[in-house]
């Protein structure tokens, strides 16, 4: 393998592949980069297993053939580089790659690509096109709901769903639920869906760049693969059935108010300092055009926050986990919010003022 | 330093020539100053505690024997008896039937937990008014440190007297108290001469209060590890001394550590005061080492449900569960990890368990495992949840076999996988 390309060619590869590269991990070949030069691109890929990253760049290639480097210390080489011609070369015979950038010179051991894991093509058979900045969107109103705990993977993942020629993405770690559906490009008239880990959703609304216009979704049965620019991600599905989240989702409630998502946003923020440590509850009781929180911490101290609300129905109190409102509130972009409540047992809603195609559904504490 | 009496072999020769009679303490050794560079450790046990609320409220019942736990028709076992019952040989954990069998005049009452638990709060009352660093054992025992306020109060010997002295006066209680340097020995001490009694371990004669003490005195030896100390002709503290670390290491795993340094007067855990502090854990040391991970799993299922019912008794919930791996070389490691919402059920302490066990490498085999909870809480609020895995049932599952657990043992119902060959 020999290319020559520049200090920036390298480093969007790598800074995007890096991603993948998992920090800690039993199998050695998978802390390196693969580079592949081939038809005067160079390829990168960096995996897990889990998920990977592929992207490339190009360069013109002298030689075709590949090399796997430490990610870290190629990165931090990368990023030392000077803005000059880079001549890249696999020493021939050996696994080590010298980095010429005149008159000096780097040279990394390397491991053997036949070692690196070979991702597998995926067929073009079902695909899905949508914009990126709803495809973004989806995944920041979404993906935080999902759970952190392994415990039941399932609830790690995000639901993706196409219904009526709209994806739906849905997350939940059973506390709260968060709903979201979008618009697609492409007809698609297959009903279909899949759970896709929440990390590899946001890995991806990461890598996607502003001039990135759509994103393409490749699906089979037990991976997914986004494409979007010269990037590409793979990630495996996680297995199993996701529950029946309509079924929860009430049709009606017996209170119902409109809040300035700010004044809200801030109330809760201040009423959770004051929360009791660990559970971070607080209480809202909504009377006649005011809500007020609640919030009281043995050691701490309390609060009491009142809010202007408009409301209909009948005046109620619950408890939330303040955390769970405190991050719907964070990925709301309109200016009030539509709040739905039925007694102080049942789930409450939240969603944005005049915006059909999002719904977050949370769970109250019961207190004594 | 004043006079020092010395708690030796010939202790209850020393200790028959003083009465122990009701509100009046029995001192049995005065010193003034127990060593600059020790803590200053008070055990406080309450003598008969649930007998002795009853018998101050109802004074018709103070000089007769007294039994708490319930109507002797019932299947409990007695909660506490008052002296004038012991006399006839009832003892705790006895069977009601078999109280009343030795003394069919005895005054049979339920226990009044709410009532108990109120008493201990106007003692604990008093225990903070010396130091904050109180560690209440149960309604009526304590540990207090009072090593930083000497100043204040007077040395610790006149901070445990004055702390008997007013439960007597404001509370019409009585009290046995021990003072030492940490809490294994105040513990013992305060056992030593009961009722009423106090007991002052002084620091420089620590062995010789020791040595003469029988071994199931010490902390941690139950019935199983004092029979096999016998099998080794092992029956005083000073036998026990005789034994090298690593044999009783080699003998009993990391209990046999810690009756290594017990067996010296050796204690540094500390008084721990308040919620945040307080854990609840236990361990098991293996008759041989193991590798299996479905083994050691059982094992874990066996520590979840033992953790998890001290929880319930203690009525907590814990939110962090922590695990512990000693391999064969005694290179341990521990994990842990928080929850999503405080719990007190044995599946989800097992399940926790299950997956830190995973992240811990199995290649070398291991002699030891533990679970601890931490982060307790006795809040009751509980989060909801959407496709419940049935939480409710299970809390109603579990309510269900810890009163099975309550009336017939704890060895009356236990699941399954944790029966071991020979029970088949």
């Amino acid at each position: 393998m020999k290319i020559l390309c520049t200090r920036d060619n390298l480093l969007n590869g790598v800074q995007m592949v890096q991603r993948a590269v998992p920090s800690k991990n039993a199998l050695p070949i998978l802390s390196g980069i693969l580079l592949k030069a081939q038809n005067n691109r160079l390829y990168f890929t960096g995996t897990d297993l889990e998920m990977g990253i592929f992207c490339s760049t190009p360069v013109q290639v002298i030689e075709e053939g590949s090399a796997v480097l430490q990610a870290r210390i190629f990165s931090d080489l990368v990023r030392h580089l000077p803005d000059t011609t880079i001549e890249m070369e696999l020493i021939p015979g050996t696994k080590t790659v010298s980095i010429r950038y005149n008159p000096s010179e780097t040279s990394i051991n390397g491991m053997d690509p036949e070692e690196f894991p070979v991702i597998p093509e995926l067929d073009d058979n079902l695909t899905i096109r949508l914009r990126t900045q709803i495809f973004k969107h989806m995944v920041k109103q979404t993906a935080f709901a999902a759970a952190l705990d392994e415990n039941r993977p399932i609830f790690t993942g995000v639901l993706l769903a196409i219904e009526n020629s709209q994806l739906r993405m849905v997350a939940t770690d059973t506390h709260r639920l968060a709903y979201k559906t979008g618009v697609i490009e492409s007809t698609f008239e297959t009903a279909w869906q899949a759970i896709v880990p929440a990390k590899a959703l946001v890995e991806v609304s990461r890598l996607i760049k502003e001039e990135d216009e759509s994103i393409t979704l490749v699906l089979t049965d037990n991976q997914v693969l986004f494409r979007f620019g010269d990037t590409s991600v793979v990630s495996r599905l996680i297995e199993g059935q996701f529950p029946n989240y309509k079924q929860v989702i009430p049709s009606s409630c017996k209170t119902k108010l409109r809040v300035g998502t700010k004044a809200f946003a801030e109330a809760v923020e201040r009423a959770s300092l004051l929360a009791r440590e660990g559970s971070n509850i607080i209480k809202l009781k909504i009377q006649d055009n005011v809500m007020v929180i609640t919030s009281n911490s043995p050691d701490l101290g309390k609060s009491y926050e009142e809010i202007d609300i408009e409301n209909q129905g009948e005046e109620t109190q619950i408890a939330f986990n303040s955390r769970y409102l405190s991050d719907v509130l964070k990925v709301i972009e309109t200016d009030e919010i539509l709040i739905e409540l039925t007694g102080s047992l049942s789930p409450g809603i939240i969603r944005p003022l005049e915006a059909e195609n999002y719904l977050y559904l949370i769970l109250p504490v019961r207190t004594n | 330093m004043l006079k020092k009496f010395w708690i030796g072999k010939d202790l209850n020769k020393y200790f028959a020539g003083f009465p122990a009679k009701a509100n009046e303490c029995t001192v049995i050794k005065l010193s003034g100053d127990i060593g600059m560079e020790t803590r200053k450790i008070i055990h406080v046990d309450m003598d008969a505690f649930y007998a002795a609320v009853e018998q101050r409220d109802r004074p018709e019942l103070k000089g007769r024997p007294v039994v708490v736990g319930g109507s002797p028709q019932s299947r409990g076992v007695v909660s506490t008896a008052s002296y004038e019952a012991r006399k006839f040989g009832i003892h705790s954990a006895m069977p009601l039937a078999e109280a009343y069998r030795r003394c069919p005049s005895a005054v049979f009452l339920p226990v009044d937990g709410a009532k108990y638990k109120a008493v201990s709060k106007q003692i604990h009352k008093i225990f903070t008014g010396y130091t904050p660093l109180v560690e209440p054992l149960s309604l009526d025992e304590a540990f207090l440190d009072v090593s930083g306020s000497t100043l204040l109060f007077g040395s610790a010997p006149s901070i445990a007297r004055e702390i008997k002295a007013r439960i007597a006066a404001e509370l019409d209680l009585t009290a046995s108290v021990g003072v030492a340097g940490n809490k294994f020995l105040a513990k013992l001490a305060s056992d030593l001469r009961k009722p009423n009694g106090i007991v002052i371990v002084d620091p420089d004669r620590v062995q010789e209060f020791l040595d003469p003490l029988s071994v199931e005195r010490v902390w941690g030896v139950g019935i199983k590890t004092a029979q096999r100390l016998h099998g080794l002709n092992i029956k005083t503290v000073r036998d026990l001394r005789s034994l090298e670390e690593e044999r009783l290491a080699g003998l009993f795993g990391s209990l046999g550590s810690q009756l290594y340094l017990l067996a010296r007067g050796i204690d540094d855990r500390p008084v721990e005061s308040g919620r945040e502090a307080k854990s609840i854990g236990r361990e098991i040391t293996f008759d041989a080492d193991i590798r299996e991970r479905q083994a050691l799993e059982t094992i874990l299922l066996k520590l979840a449900v033992s953790v998890a019912r001290r929880l319930r008794q203690e009525a907590l919930k814990a939110r962090t569960v922590s695990l512990k791996i000693r391999y064969h070389d005694f290179r341990t490691v521990t994990r842990a990890r928080t929850l999503a919402a405080l719990t007190d059920l044995d599946q989800d302490i097992y399940q926790a368990a299950c997956d830190l066990l995973r992240e811990i490498s199995l290649r070398d085999p291991v002699r030891l495992a533990g679970i601890s909870l931490h982060n307790l809480s006795d809040q009751d609020d509980a989060q909801l949840s959407l496709f419940g895995e049935r939480s409710e049932e299970k809390e109603r599952l579990t309510r269900a076999i810890d009163a099975v657990k309550d009336k017939f043992g704890e060895g009356s119902i236990t699941r399954a996988r944790l029966l071991e060959p020979k029970d088949k």
